[in-house]
């Protein structure tokens, strides 16, 4: 492609507004999270890598456009995991504290391999959806104490009157479940390969 | 690294990794396990797969549990109205989701969010909303609406201070004040089979005449009903805030929250706001705001008033209503059976025993403890009083929910805290939400987590005293004032007679958030603990197997943190007894029961002596002898 076409292809783009960057983070913000928690584990830095990727993004808005034959989704989750993943490394330089878990090199092959696969790992998160809703509703529950709340696995356990090592295996299952609910779905539909 | 597939990803990982992979989800990595990962993945591509995997199934539980919070799109708008400062903005906002972000709003989101990057804290944000142009394209349409719900449960990330603590321009709940503002103006009752007037306290010699006690458990009485006593004395305290000591041998019939009827016997009356109106056969007697005693006999009616100002009509047999006499303290006059003023007396207030007007201070158990009876009685806690009751839904002391046969008590919470003004040792009253979601249980804006639940409940949060009244005459276990509806009274009765101070009712699902500071401020004391005896006295007269018996459960969180718990309990598994410790600088100490998951029907959760302990006090004191 030379370069007179590459700049009439490049002003076809279809540039987004504030509004539509701020709609589209808040619906792929779970994609944009789950990306950045790979790289550096679940942990509270993942929030502030998550903020400084978006507000990097936001300033760089213009530079990125869609091509009007498809939606802008899959694109912006790309772009924005591409901003994401050189944030995770700056924090890893500057932040000494900042808690350092994997190696370069090893963050590079993950966030690569999920920018590859960024399709796969949206009918995933689809499929998980429909597999929640197949959980009993205790299950459901617990869910909600845990993820919604970040309830302690202790105080659920008080407030259940359960053990804690009951609530840990409960959600080992709950978790095991999910997997296995969602290898059956996307095998069904033919998606994994 | 291996770059080789050789797993394919729907596969489930081996069982060490799935190790590992929980121990992350926990958050129990520790150093040695999370070096164990990192060779796994760096050596397996199928390994670094079914981590990738594991991390969004996180992100997407934590999804899908935020987005449990705030489930409507009326939810989106009330918060989105709430959080705009300029609200005539807002109204084309419509249910389906479709708005967008103003320039200026995005503007300040970036700012807050940069500085926030840069450590300031506690950003004011202003949100204006406005409809997004019909123009736009359908994806952004449904990115819009996804938008609108994540707004909400995801808090504002852009505007999300370090603190966690997300503050919004006038995002304070003023409409939910206004409302519970609102409600509390409606304290004077509306129907007429509502509760006008209760029996607030009685002698403990006190006899009811045959057929005219109190049909209501909790001794409330609505219009039409006729109270009599034998021996001893009564007090009736009306909704409009006038109380009537009623002497034996005397009859009065409840006419409204600001009337009564007089049939025979005296009456002490104080209405400190007036406009009381005491009916006799042969006179009228209008309360201008003072204390009076009214005698009916043979021969007429004697008025005499000890302060403030009565106006007296004599009912004329022939011809209506004479003339008004209108008399001042240290005066009384005789009306006479035919509706004619007799003569002038001089005030003699020694006939008449005024003592339960009088604040002769706390009996000397009281020094020790305060009864969440009393409390939830009303808010004298210098006057214990014999029964009380607290509308869940409303916050009100008197509405009789079971007394429409439609609806049979059954109310259905509307998920909000509403604060009970009237009485400042109760903070409010509560019927969780149906679903498992966060609850407000204070004033403070506390909020738990409480299971899922039906979302209803039977009749109101009750308290009632025991006494040394003849209760198998009080009220028939079958009769459609029976509260809680299921043949339970016998066994209440029975406990009642058998405890210390009285029981405290709480039907499942309710709340109720007492105000530890008021109760300090009141007795100048501190707290040191909760005690009371937990029970689910669910059909217990009746022959029920326990495997189909109901069940509940009981939580006390104080400001919010859970302290004590009993679940899934019922009537076959006893008291237990509940010891909960409290600190100087606890607040709000919330009672919480719930239906166990099932049906709420039955789930009789009664509490035994429950009372804030001041001070130590020899342990017999309290123990109940029953239970």
């Amino acid at each position: 492609m030379s370069d007179d076409q590459e700049k009439n292809e490049e002003g076809r783009k279809i540039r987004l507004t504030g509004e539509d960057f701020v709609a589209l983070v808040l619906q792929h913000e779970h994609r944009i999270r789950g990306f950045v928690a790979s790289l550096m584990l679940p942990s509270s830095d993942v929030d502030d890598v998550f903020q400084s990727s978006c507000l990097a993004a936001y300033k760089k808005l213009e530079s990125f456009g869609y091509s009007e034959e498809k939606t802008p989704d899959e694109e912006f989750v790309r772009w924005v995991c591409t901003i994401a993943r050189y944030e995770v490394l700056q924090v890893y330089r500057k932040r000494r504290n900042a808690k350092v878990v994997f190696s370069s090199e090893l963050v590079s092959e993950l966030a690569d391999m999920q920018l590859r696969e960024t399709e796969q790992i949206l009918d995933r998160a689809e499929a998980l959806v429909d597999c929640v809703d197949r959980l009993s509703d205790k299950q459901r529950s617990l869910i909600t104490m845990r993820y919604r709340e970040g309830t302690s696995v202790a105080d659920i356990a008080t407030f259940l009157g359960k053990s804690s090592n009951g609530i840990y295996k409960a959600l080992e299952r709950v978790r095991a479940q999910l997997m296995a609910c969602i290898r059956r779905k996307l095998n069904i539909e033919g998606i994994v390969r | 690294m291996s770059g080789q597939n050789d797993h394919d990803q729907n596969i489930a990982p081996p069982p060490e990794l799935m190790r590992l992979l929980n121990e992350m989800c926990d958050g129990n990595l520790s150093s040695e396990q999370l070096a164990e990962l990192n060779e796994l993945l760096v050596s397996n591509e199928a390994s670094r797969w079914s981590y990738i995997h594991t991390v969004h199934l996180r992100e997407g539980l934590r999804r899908w549990a935020k987005s449990q919070g705030e489930a409507t799109a009326s939810d989106v708008v009330d918060m989105i109205k709430r959080a705009s400062l300029d609200t005539e903005d807002v109204p084309e906002l419509s249910l389906d989701g479709e708005f967008r972000l103003s320039d200026d709003a995005m503007a300040a989101a970036v700012e807050a969010s940069q500085q926030n990057l840069n450590g300031s804290r506690g950003q004011s944000i202003r949100i204006r909303m406005s409809p997004i142009s019909s123009k736009k394209s359908r994806w952004l349409k449904v990115a819009y609406g996804a938008a609108a719900m994540l707004l909400v449960s995801s808090a504002f990330w852009l505007f999300r201070p370090s603190s966690e603590t997300v503050q919004l321009a006038d995002a304070t709940p003023p409409v939910i004040e206004e409302e519970t503002a609102l409600s509390k103006t409606e304290f004077t009752l509306y129907e007429s089979h509502s509760v006008v007037a209760r029996v607030a306290s009685l002698t403990p010699d006190v006899a009811w005449s045959r057929g005219k006690e109190p049909a209501d458990f909790l001794m409330r009485l609505r219009p039409g009903d006729v109270i009599g006593i034998d021996k001893g004395l009564a007090k009736i305290e009306f909704s409009d805030g006038a109380f009537i000591l009623l002497h034996a041998p005397g009859v009065l019939q409840i006419n409204s929250g600001s009337s009564a009827d007089l049939v025979r016997g005296k009456v002490a009356g104080r209405a400190e706001n007036g406009n009381f109106v005491l009916s006799t056969p042969s006179a009228t007697v209008v309360d201008i705001g003072t204390e009076f005693g009214v005698d009916v006999g043979r021969s007429g009616t004697d008025v005499t008033v000890f302060d403030g100002e009565v106006h007296v009509h004599g009912m004329l047999s022939d011809k209506g209503s004479s003339s008004v006499r209108r008399l001042k303290q240290g005066m009384s006059v005789r009306i006479d059976p035919g509706g004619l003023p007799q003569r002038l007396l001089n005030a003699a207030d020694t006939d008449y025993s005024r003592q339960f007007f009088q604040s002769a201070g706390p009996p000397s158990v009281d020094q020790y403890y305060v009864s969440l009876l009393d409390l939830v009685s009303g808010h004298e806690t210098a006057q214990p009083r014999i029964a009380g009751s607290i509308d869940p839904a409303t916050g009100f002391w008197g509405r009789p929910p079971w007394i429409d046969p439609s609806t049979l008590g059954t109310q259905m919470g509307d998920t909000q805290f509403t604060q009970t003004d009237w009485n400042p040792m109760v903070d409010g009253v509560f019927i969780p939400r149906s679903n498992a979601r966060e609850m407000q249980i204070d004033s403070d804006g506390h909020m738990v987590y409480l299971p899922a639940n039906s979302g209803s409940t039977w009749g109101p949060i009750w308290a009632r005293r025991r006494s040394d009244v003849d209760l198998s005459r009080e009220i028939s276990p079958h009769s459609r004032h029976n509260h809680w509806g299921s043949g339970t009274l016998a066994a209440v009765r029975d406990r009642l007679q058998h405890s210390h101070d009285g029981l405290m009712g709480l039907h499942a699902n309710v709340g109720i958030t007492f105000d530890l500071d008021a109760v300090r401020d009141s007795r100048s004391s501190k707290i040191e603990y909760l005690k009371a005896v937990v029970v689910n006295l669910n059909g217990s007269d009746q022959q029920t197997q326990p495997a189909d018996l109901p069940l509940a459960d009981l939580r006390v969180f104080v400001d919010g943190r859970l302290r004590y718990s009993r679940l899934e309990f019922g009537q076959y598994d006893g008291d237990a007894q509940m010891i909960v410790p409290l600190a100087e600088d606890d607040r709000f100490l919330t009672i919480v029961t719930t239906d166990a998951g099932g049906d709420p029907d039955f789930d009789h959760v009664v509490l035994i002596d429950p009372v804030l302990q001041l001070q130590p006090m020899p342990a017999d004191i309290l123990q109940p002898d029953g239970a």
